[in-house]
């Protein structure tokens, strides 16, 4: 039954992060009016990106077009964008290409190309999560909620890799590899141990 | 040899025999509970298990300054390599926000080594937040790991301190399994399965598997839980009084909450006494005197010795400042009784909900991270009715042997005596904190200093059906344990990771 269970789990698909920037959505912090830009600077751009997500606001009206680029030592990484008419919320945007290697200290910057103006979502508790914010080239006090998602929905399944990667992060160079393998081999070795400790009084009832 | 030091060598030999005795079981029971709580060290990110960097922050002002540390209420930081460490790996960012992932990408790894390899200070503020005024034991414990770890860094040494931590998961299930021995003698196959169902209970093996004092509380909770079970079937003497002693003593130095298993234990001792009475008083007596002394000298010297520190360091006298001063015996007492158990009629709601069921069932089945990372709620709707059947059946499994439990009753007493003794604690704490700041002191990691009448509830309902079908009744039990900690697991992993 666990084992199905877990089967369950792992074929279940969603879309997954590839990182975030950790900018909590409390409430929309910066309004992007018609032809403005805001810059975000700072930002770690994480490999296999295939879209931004961000809570947008629109004022109940179909959104502008938007244009997103990524930039990185004076180089554009990436860009992309949303035509008119997408509705408010938390919102894809689709970016290209996809890049393999992950950029530190990124500048994400978002251009509001259309007639209507649009709210992002963040935090207004100044420099707490060590981003600066520029809204066309005035450095602003706020900063907001950057999610980077990977390409589709992929499985759990799918996943298991990257996850596995993931858990040696983070850690110290004592847990580093082991932080995926400790955890299955110990469990593996908790089983085993507990399985023949039962079989055993099973034996002898 | 005198005659002091002829009793001296007679209680070590004793215990050394009694010690030596364990069946290999309860050994293989104790390897997986300390397996389990590695698994979840190596699996929880650092810092993430309920004030971490704090407990750490104790054991770096006791190697780097020799010295207590004392709270600041003015939060100035704790050393620039914590603060540091704790910046780069966001732990501040992920706490209590559940969307929020630990690091994910080379760029977040590239940042920590960075900041690893810029050989920061560890000399700090001398402040350990909350835990500035816990008493030193596990702490004192840890500092071996910390100073010994080849490696200065943060992480590094937090590693190998969780694994410190994790080896008294490995004690308590031990003390579990010798627990289970002394009550159940006679039907020594639910033994394992008692100690296998607290081996594998997930918030158990989440704060063993975190640097956190409660690990060490939850070992001398179940060593006093199986030394007074031991003294009930032999008897009040040296050896008892000196086990039951230093459990206590010893407990209380890890984390104060034990003490709320003080008259519980008075009790005890009082009932050896009286069984012992007439004709083995004198041991009884002495074992008493010992137990005593045993179980105050740790505290005594702690308080002696670092009086200033205690004084300064901020343990609060009942606080009246949030309730504006109006606070009664009968409202504290109304409130920690619905702490714990549905209002009754004639009380004033004290809690928006129940906390029976939000904060102890939920908790215990699974609340992980800093209290923000919890299964979907029809999950615990599930498991209810479930852990409801066990507790019914334990119940049962005791009006069975009603005859023996009547026999025993003083047995029972006291064990209830403890875990009211260790409920009425929590809620005089947690009434305290919510009368001077209207916060919440109440987490259900709390109450695993009972985890020995888990185990007992476990074995209850196991023996109920008899051993045949027992056998299968109490690997279900376990199974169930095992489920609730691996999907825990995942949950662990899915919200840190994904």
């Amino acid at each position: 039954m666990i084992a199905l269970a877990i089967a369950h789990i792992l074929a279940h698909s969603r879309l997954q992060i590839a990182s975030k920037d950790r900018v909590v959505a409390q409430s929309f912090v910066v309004v992007l009016p018609p032809g403005s830009r805001l810059c975000q600077a700072d930002e770690i751009f994480p490999p296999d990106t295939a879209d931004l997500r961000m809570t947008i606001g629109t004022y109940y009206k179909p959104g502008p077009r938007l244009v997103v680029t990524v930039a990185a030592g004076g180089r554009r990484l990436a860009s992309g964008g949303l035509s008119y008419g997408w509705r408010q919320g938390r919102v894809l945007i689709p970016i290209s290409p996809q890049l393999r290697g992950t950029y530190s200290s990124a500048t994400v910057c978002i251009s509001n190309r259309g007639r209507t103006q649009v709210a992002l979502a963040g935090s207004n508790i100044g420099g707490d999560y060590g981003f600066a914010d520029y809204l066309n080239g005035t450095f602003l006090a706020s900063e907001v909620s950057i999610d980077y998602m990977l390409p589709g929905k992929p499985s759990w399944f799918d996943m298991l890799s990257t996850l596995g990667y993931r858990m040696t992060l983070g850690k110290g160079s004592y847990v580093g590899w082991l932080g995926w393998v400790g955890p299955l081999l110990l469990m593996v070795g908790a089983t085993v141990l507990a399985v023949r400790l039962m079989l055993a009084e099973e034996r002898d009832s | 040899m005198t005659r002091g030091r002829r009793r001296a060598a007679r209680v070590w030999v004793a215990l050394r025999t009694a010690l030596a005795r364990p069946p290999r079981a309860a050994y293989l029971c104790a390897l997986v509970g300390l397996f389990n709580a590695l698994a979840w060290s190596v699996l929880v990110p650092p810092f993430e298990v309920p004030d971490e960097d704090a407990h750490y922050a104790y054991v770096q002002q006791l190697v780097e300054a020799g010295s207590l540390p004392r709270y600041e209420p003015i939060y100035r930081g704790i050393s620039p390599a914590e603060d540091q460490t704790l910046e780069v790996i966001h732990t501040f960012r992920i706490v209590g926000q559940p969307g929020n992932p630990a690091p994910l990408t080379s760029g977040d790894q590239q940042l920590l080594l960075h900041v690893e390899h810029e050989g920061l200070s560890a000399k700090g503020t001398g402040n350990a937040g909350s835990a500035s005024d816990n008493p030193p034991l596990y702490y004192g414990v840890e500092t071996i790991p910390f100073a010994l770890s080849p490696s200065g860094t943060v992480l590094n040494r937090l590693a190998l301190m969780r694994a410190v931590s994790a080896l008294f998961a490995g004690f308590t299930v031990f003390f579990v399994f010798m627990f289970l021995r002394e009550l159940f003698p006679g039907t020594r196959w639910v033994w394992p399965f008692g100690a296998l169902a607290v081996a594998f209970q997930p918030v158990f093996a989440f704060i063993s598997g975190g640097v956190n004092n409660d690990s060490l509380l939850y070992a001398c909770a179940a060593a006093l839980f199986f030394a007074i079970a031991w003294m009930f079937r032999r008897g009040l003497d040296e050896r008892a009084g000196l086990a039951i002693g230093a459990a206590l003593g010893l407990g209380l130095v890890a984390k104060f909450t034990l003490l709320g298993f003080a008259p519980g234990t008075a009790l005890a001792i009082l009932f050896g006494v009286r069984r012992a009475w007439p004709a083995a008083r004198r041991a009884a007596l002495r074992g008493a005197a010992v137990a005593a002394a045993l179980a105050a000298l740790p505290t005594l010297l702690y308080v002696a010795l670092f009086r200033s520190t205690i004084t300064s360091g901020g343990i609060s006298a009942p606080a009246v400042a949030f309730s504006g001063g109006h606070t009664s015996l009968r409202t504290e007492i109304a409130y920690i009784w619905q702490l714990f158990l549905p209002k009754l009629p004639w009380q004033i709601s004290h809690f928006p909900r129940s906390e029976l069921w939000h904060e102890w069932f939920i908790g215990l089945v699974g609340r992980y991270g800093w209290l923000d990372t919890s299964f979907p709620f029809w999950v615990y709707i599930v498991i209810g009715p479930i852990a409801l059947l066990i507790l019914v059946a334990g119940v049962a499994g005791l009006a069975r042997e009603w005859r023996r439990v009547w026999r025993r009753s003083g047995d029972l007493l006291v064990y209830v005596a403890m875990i009211a003794g260790l409920c009425i604690e929590i809620g005089v704490e947690s009434y305290n904190e919510f009368a001077s700041t209207g916060g919440t002191f109440e987490q259900p990691r709390y109450l695993l200093s009972g985890l020995c009448v888990y185990a007992a509830v476990v074995a209850l309902v196991a023996r109920l059906p008899g051993r045949r079908w027992g056998v299968a009744v109490g690997g279900l039990i376990v199974m169930a344990a095992f489920a609730d900690n691996l999907f825990s697991q995942l949950l662990v992993v899915g919200r840190f990771y994904a």
